[in-house]
């Protein structure tokens, strides 16, 4: 049944995929220039291109009456718990790509390996911290997706207007929390350890949180 | 019973009960028309059939589990129709169907091609070209065709047009005698209740004011008529509450 998923995935965002190669395509031969500019515009459409499904996937209908809404989804006869598993393989496959170039970032590009020296992050770690890193972004973006759908139906504005900033709020916080080790990284010279730990707790956290708005309304 | 709900409530910290106290049991055959005023409690009564929310207190057992724990392959017996149903708008509507059967065990073709042609729904047109009527008549068409046990039908008749509401209705009440499926439908249009439904459970904020079957109903909403019976009920139980 995933596979049923999956297919219809790649179905509806034939075209995306199509674009994709063509500009990888493109974009190949200049990989390994000095100013690294074909990394970086990969890079953005990777991402733009992983993050772009997130709200179909889910179901969310706030913002359009023509993604498979989560009524759907879990009015279907299949573990709720196994669906929002499907959920997370789903919105990976998306992210491929991203991955892909993320592993190969530090090998095409002197600037970038020069990067991960002065953070004292060694590939391992690197690739570690870029699973993590996506596993959060995930789940986090899972959960705002279904924290706004939660908010726009509050009844008073102020409510909204609050809940809203409380979620923006966190959602900042959370960057500021998760940049500081690597800001602070050269100055004291945290190890990669505590940094790969945060962010695995915070994912798992966002994980749980989007699992439970998820399953229930 | 195909449903049981007993002293059933649901409340938000804080605020006022959405529902409170709710009994009431419907078994095969039985259609149970559920009406009330917007923000009664109908939506989330449904919801509850179908495990979306949790009771905050009271027992809730449809086909003989309770949906909020999740027992999926009770699920495969239930169609389910809701407003809130959407689909991608890229997809035909013969895509939409071939996605949907692969789910259930149950899920006749052939019951398919006969409802596709009783609600006439254009398989081929994109579900984004088609109108809010157009769409439901196919989702009746995708829940209908999975020989279900229980029909959860949530004010999905207010977009279909008079010939579809009539033949949608038509239809729920051949499966219900021809097969025993049992229906419950929560809406606001009153229009061909009376023709069709067993029973009727009659909400206001979140209780039960009025629950019997429809020949009795009928009988006390003499010589008003039954739309006007429904409004002074709720009215009356309004004004009560005030």
């Amino acid at each position: 049944m995933l596979i049923h998923f999956l297919k219809r995935d790649f179905a509806t965002y034939r075209a995306f995929w199509v674009v994709l190669v063509l500009m990888t395509l493109i974009a190949t031969p200049f990989l390994g220039s000095r100013e690294d500019q074909a990394l970086f515009i990969l890079a953005y459409l990777y991402f733009f291109f992983a993050v772009s499904p997130l709200s179909s996937l889910v179901g969310v209908t706030w913002r359009s009456q023509h993604v498979m809404s989560r009524n759907y989804l879990l009015s279907l006869p299949v573990p709720r718990r196994k669906m929002f598993r499907w959920l997370q393989y789903r919105s990976y496959v998306f992210w491929v790509p991203y991955l892909a170039l993320c592993f190969w970032a530090p090998l095409l590009s002197r600037g970038f390996w020069r990067f991960l020296v002065f953070l004292k992050l060694g590939y391992l770690e690197y690739v570690s911290a870029c699973f993590l890193g996506i596993f959060w972004f995930i789940n986090s973006g899972i959960t705002m997706q279904l924290l706004t759908e939660r908010i726009t139906g509050y009844l008073h504005l102020r409510l909204r207007f609050l809940a809203w900033v409380a979620m923006v709020g966190g959602f900042l916080l959370e960057i500021v929390i998760l940049m500081a080790p690597l800001a602070g990284a050269q100055r004291w010279g945290l190890g990669a350890a505590p940094y790969l730990a945060l962010l695995l707790i915070m994912g798992i956290g966002h994980y749980l949180l989007a699992r439970k708005l998820w399953i229930w309304r | 019973m195909i449903l049981r709900l007993k002293d059933v409530s649901v409340q938000v910290r804080g605020r006022a009960p959405i529902l409170d106290r709710v009994s009431f049991e419907a078994g095969e055959g039985q259609f149970l028309a559920v009406l009330g005023e917007n923000g009664a409690g109908k939506t989330t009564l449904l919801d509850l059939l179908m495990g979306f929310r949790a009771p905050t207190s009271g027992e809730v057992r449809v086909l003989d589990a309770q949906p909020h724990l999740d027992p999926w392959k009770t699920r495969s017996s239930i169609a389910y129709l809701s407003e809130k149903v959407d689909m991608p708008g890229d997809w035909s509507m013969g895509e939409f169907l071939r996605f949907h059967r692969a789910f259930y065990p149950t899920y006749s073709e052939a019951r398919e091609h006969e409802l596709v042609s009783r609600f006439k729904v254009r398989i081929e047109e994109r579900i984004g070209n088609l109108s809010a009527g157009e769409i439901r008549r196919a989702q009746i068409v995708a829940a209908l065709s999975i020989h279900p046990k229980l029909i959860v039908v949530d004010e999905v008749t207010a977009v279909l047009d008079i010939i579809g509401r009539r033949r949608f209705m038509e239809t729920l009440t051949e499966l219900r005698r021809g097969a025993g499926c049992t229906v419950i439908m929560a809406t606001n249009i009153l229009e061909d209740l009376e023709a069709h439904a067993t029973d009727i459970l009659l909400l206001q904020g979140g209780r039960v004011v009025h629950g019997s079957t429809m020949p009795l109903f009928l009988d006390g909403s003499k010589p008003r008529g039954f739309s006007a019976h429904v409004a002074e009920l709720l009215e009356k139980s309004m004004n009560a509450r005030a």
